[in-house]
């Protein structure tokens, strides 16, 4: 019983987010992206949470209850597979022969509103390891008069 | 908790404050963990609770015995075992709305959760820097005069 | 002379040593008045204690309420806690002194 798993786990989270973020970032600034290095244009990326159990294995021996506390990780960034939008611009140099560019398919309003979530959970993460940091740092003054 | 001179400083109530201090701790990694898992899909969140078993171990008004008593009949209704130990009670938190992903982490309660924990945890650290400091001065000045 | 124990222990030897300054004074200062005058004081004495005690058992019942979470009253047991200890100190200091006003009179040659 550490006060430090608490704060591994909420630091997972954190890390998490911020990946999460990254991503979200780069979703938004490709948004009119027409050429990428696989060739066609930018695909939206998206992350994938997945819940692993915080202790390390030699460790689940000593947990108290039956059920195992969970950290969070990223287990895969993958790309969105939905058809690209097609946009009538004849005179963009990527434009294909019916004068078609395709576009990524991405909104920015859902990107923003993704951002301000996960802006939110990474707050909530770091309220969270505070709240640990102040309990390891409370205990620490028992018994100073 | 060993008897004797060291055994006989320290109440029943003393042994409740040590071990709640210890309950609120995992209580903490529990909400850590569910704070991490906000948006892990799937995600069920966890609810950690010993407050009816303490208070089966608090004893009744102006009882003063150390927490290891020697008779069993002190504790009974199975919250609590004899040699003072109680088994707190990790659950799956009911939750009338379960998001789209499967996740049922209410981020807010958490929040209100972990800042009453945090701050019981601290006034529970508080009453027993009081009762060590009672007992520092009397040792001090207890033998003047 | 002290007794190193709980609080509520630390009370009763207390207690114990004011009953003994009592009886000794009785014994060694037989004029009449002076042991009136110590008896009313010695009695203000034990009931201040035990009113100490009290206070004392009360905060150990608000402060175990608060830790295992049946009452959250928080500036509530903080203040019964602080009242029970500064009359515990308080206590202790007026022993302390009771104590050197005995042994000084002891001192007087008479």
């Amino acid at each position: 019983m550490s006060f430090f798993k608490a704060m591994n786990i909420s630091s997972s989270g954190l890390a998490a987010q911020r990946v999460r973020m990254n991503v979200l970032s780069s979703n938004l600034a490709n948004v009119n992206t027409t050429r990428t290095p696989e060739g066609g244009p930018y695909k939206r990326e998206d992350v994938v949470f997945s819940a692993t159990n915080a202790s390390d294995f030699e460790n689940m021996l000593d947990e108290d209850y039956g059920t195992e506390l969970k950290k969070v990780q990223v287990v895969d960034i993958h790309k969105d597979t939905k058809a690209p939008r097609m946009v009538l611009d004849p005179a963009h140099p990527d434009a294909n022969a019916d004068g078609y560019v395709a576009m990524p398919n991405i909104q920015t309003m859902t990107e923003m509103v993704n951002m301000i979530a996960a802006t939110r959970a990474f707050e909530a993460n770091t309220t969270a390891l505070n709240s640990a940091k102040s309990m390891a740092s409370t205990a620490i003054e028992i018994g100073r008069a | 908790m060993s008897g004797g001179l060291i055994g006989g400083l320290f109440t029943r109530g003393d042994y409740v404050k040590m071990g709640a201090l210890n309950q609120r701790l995992e209580r903490q990694h529990v909400i850590n963990s569910n704070v991490a898992n906000a948006e892990t899909p799937g995600y069920r969140a966890l609810g950690y609770d010993f407050e009816e078993q303490l208070q089966a171990l608090s004893g009744s008004e102006g009882d003063n015995i150390p927490m290891q008593a020697s008779d069993p009949r002190h504790y009974i209704n199975g919250m609590a075992d004899a040699d003072g130990t109680i088994t707190p009670e990790v659950y799956l938190r009911p939750t009338e709305s379960v998001g789209q992903d499967g996740n049922t982490v209410d981020v807010d309660q958490e929040m209100a959760a972990m800042a009453e924990n945090q701050i019981l945890y601290k006034a529970t650290v508080e009453l027993i820097n009081k009762k060590i400091g009672t007992l520092k001065y009397a040792i001090a000045n207890g033998g003047n005069g | 002379m002290s007794t190193i124990g709980s609080g509520f222990k630390f009370n009763d030897a207390m207690m114990g040593q004011l009953h003994d300054l009592k009886d000794r004074s009785k014994m060694e200062m037989p004029s009449g008045g002076k042991t009136e005058g110590k008896t009313s004081f010695m009695d203000h004495l034990n009931a201040a204690i035990k009113e100490v005690n009290t206070d004392q058992v009360t905060a150990d019942k608000k402060a175990t309420d608060l830790a295992n979470g049946k009452d959250t009253n928080i500036h509530e047991t903080m203040l019964a806690s602080s009242e029970a200890e500064l009359g515990f100190n308080m206590m202790v200091q007026v022993r302390n002194k009771a104590l050197q006003a005995y042994q000084e009179i002891m001192r007087m040659p008479v």
